[in-house]
């Protein structure tokens, strides 16, 4: 008698593989066992397409019903759900999109995905109390350069070469149907997403502004972030810089 | 509907012998608005992981509201996989946050050496599955510190390995782990069709004071040239064969917690409510009959 792990080892394999005969497991009462483990694969299909769907319903509106369909079936084969939480099974799909579509005319489906993957985190992080900016006033002038942030845990930054913020708000169940063409190549994008009392704030970020957030959110010091804000908009006005992006509230506690 | 407060508000405490619904974002608003007089609401825990957000505050909003009941679909506890810490954790840190009246799970697995599939699949009934099984709900049960109730689910095949029926294992189990049941009268009956036993039968052996809650919801029949298939799709009113069969499972277990799921092609909630008084109706029979 086969043990449990290896029933549960075949039913895996006939899931996934037709041919994989696993007659002698399952009982036939009028209805084959492939035809009876079709309706398992059928529902582990769905169920999977509607988790990506409700994921990432810009990239499904873009890409169309059978081209967004396809290319989960070819995600799921490659990245299956490790998880018994369904929301996380979309979490590789941009990183699969850019495989897929880098340097193609499609390529902006995989960068609206990161956005609307962004967004998914932005949903459901921590909460997390606002920053006391007068303690910065502790720290002796001569240490600044040293200081490293904590950001809010429901902030996430997306930059792209493409409109993002735009394509977004486009496809949104309650935007105007009219709205003018998008023009993909208007140029770049960055977007700091945050959460604020369960709504989502989406603000486009200059790119000096941007530098420095992506910078300190990765764990860099300030000196390094202004340098970094400095690297792609040499006549930045750095101290600006940070006084907005502390007002957005993303920094919420720092150490030196 | 108007807000009628006074009847829907209750203590944290023992979930009451009436009719609640399923609960769904989409419903999330009209409900805190409508505040219709449904008896509870079920959530689907993994629904309510986030660390924060809306719907984490949507759902303390409505547990002041209504009694609380917490569902469970991705823990797997039928699989040889080890269990998932972080998925536990998660269940444990929602359970403080919640205080539910229920905590429940499948009769199911749902994933092989890592690899999920995200259903709920059916078991062999062994012996082996079967140790397995009250061994997997101890571990839950200690962790969580607290009873769970473990749920029949509907099935579209049976192993030739099986040597227990569905309806001895789950005995078995609730005895000897000391779970409670949560008898899902429509997965009963979807069961007994697709592989041709009496749904009377099967309720008759399920040990009465072992179940807690009752689950209804509508299926759908799949018909081929040669067969058909009852699937557990969720997606429909409760048929009147699924009600006569809650009738009777009301005379063997006495009046007991109900729910009405309906997971797909989600309805108004007024008549999810509508699905619910329907139900409170047949409680009220049956404790009519025993009084």
């Amino acid at each position: 008698m086969p043990s449990l792990h290896e029933t549960q080892t075949a039913f895996l394999g006939a899931l996934h593989d037709s041919t994989s005969c696993i007659d002698r497991l399952v009982v036939e009462n009028g209805l084959a066992a492939e035809r009876r483990v079709a309706i398992y694969r059928n529902n582990v299909r769905e169920g999977f397409l509607s988790a990506l769907r409700a994921t990432y319903p810009v990239v499904a509106q873009l890409a169309g019903d059978d081209w967004f369909h396809q290319r989960v079936d070819v995600y799921r084969a490659r990245f299956p759900s490790r998880s018994g939480n369904l929301h996380y099974a979309g979490k590789d799909f941009p990183s699969f999109l850019y495989g897929q579509l880098r340097g193609g005319s499609y390529e902006y489906f995989a960068d609206v995905a990161r956005f609307e993957w962004a967004y998914q985190e932005v949903l459901i992080a921590a909460e997390h109390s606002s920053f006391d900016i007068a303690a910065l006033g502790n720290v002796a002038p001569e240490h600044y350069a040293s200081l490293v942030f904590a950001t809010h845990p429901a902030a996430r930054l997306v930059a792209s070469n493409y409109p993002l913020l735009a394509i977004w708000k486009a496809h949104q169940p309650l935007s105007p149907t009219a709205s003018e063409p998008l023009c993909l190549d208007s140029g770049p994008s960055r977007v700091l997403l945050i959460r604020r009392d369960d709504h989502v704030e989406m603000r486009e970020l200059c790119e000096a502004d941007c530098a420095l957030l992506q910078a300190l959110m990765s764990g860099a010091t300030l000196g390094d972030a202004v340098d970094s804000a400095l690297a792609v908009d040499a006549a930045a006005d750095v101290a600006a810089s940070l006084s907005r992006i502390v007002s957005l509230g993303t920094l919420v506690a720092f150490h030196l | 509907m108007s807000p009628t407060t006074d009847n829907v508000v209750r203590p944290r405490g023992p979930m009451p012998v009436r009719t609640g619904i399923g609960l769904r974002a989409q419903h999330h608003e009209s409900l805190l608005h409508e505040r219709p007089q449904i008896g509870w609401l079920e959530a689907h825990s993994e629904n309510y992981f986030a660390d924060g957000g809306a719907q984490i505050d949507y759902l303390m909003a409505l547990r002041a509201l209504y009694p609380l009941s917490l569902h469970g679909v991705g823990l797997s506890l039928g699989s040889t996989d080890p269990l998932d810490a972080e998925h536990l954790w998660r269940l444990k840190r929602l359970m403080h946050l919640s205080e539910p009246g229920f905590v429940s799970e499948h009769l199911s697995w749902g994933s092989v050496d890592g690899e999920w599939l995200n259903d709920l699949l059916p078991m062999p009934y062994t012996e082996e599955a079967l140790a397995h099984m009250i061994r997997r709900v101890g571990e839950v049960q200690d962790y969580l510190g607290r009873q769970i109730l473990i749920e029949n689910v509907s099935s579209y095949l049976e192993f030739t390995s099986s040597a227990l029926r569905e309806w001895e294992f789950l005995a078995a189990l609730a005895i000897e782990s000391g779970c409670g049941l949560l008898l899902d009268v429509n997965n009963v009956y979807v069961s007994s069709r697709n592989h041709s036993f009496d749904p009377r039968v099967y309720l008759s052996h399920i040990p009465s004071t072992y179940v807690q809650e009752i689950h209804l919801a509508g299926h759908t029949v799949k018909r081929h040239a040669d067969h058909e298939i009852v699937i557990d799709t969720h997606a429909a009113p409760v048929c009147d064969r699924v009600w006569d069969l809650y009738e009777l499972a009301l005379t063997h277990v006495g009046p007991t917690p109900t729910l009405i799921e309906w997971d797909a092609d989600i309805p108004a909630l007024s008549i999810l409510a509508a699905e619910a008084e329907h139900a409170d109706r047949y409680l009220e029979r049956t404790r009519a009959i025993a009084a």
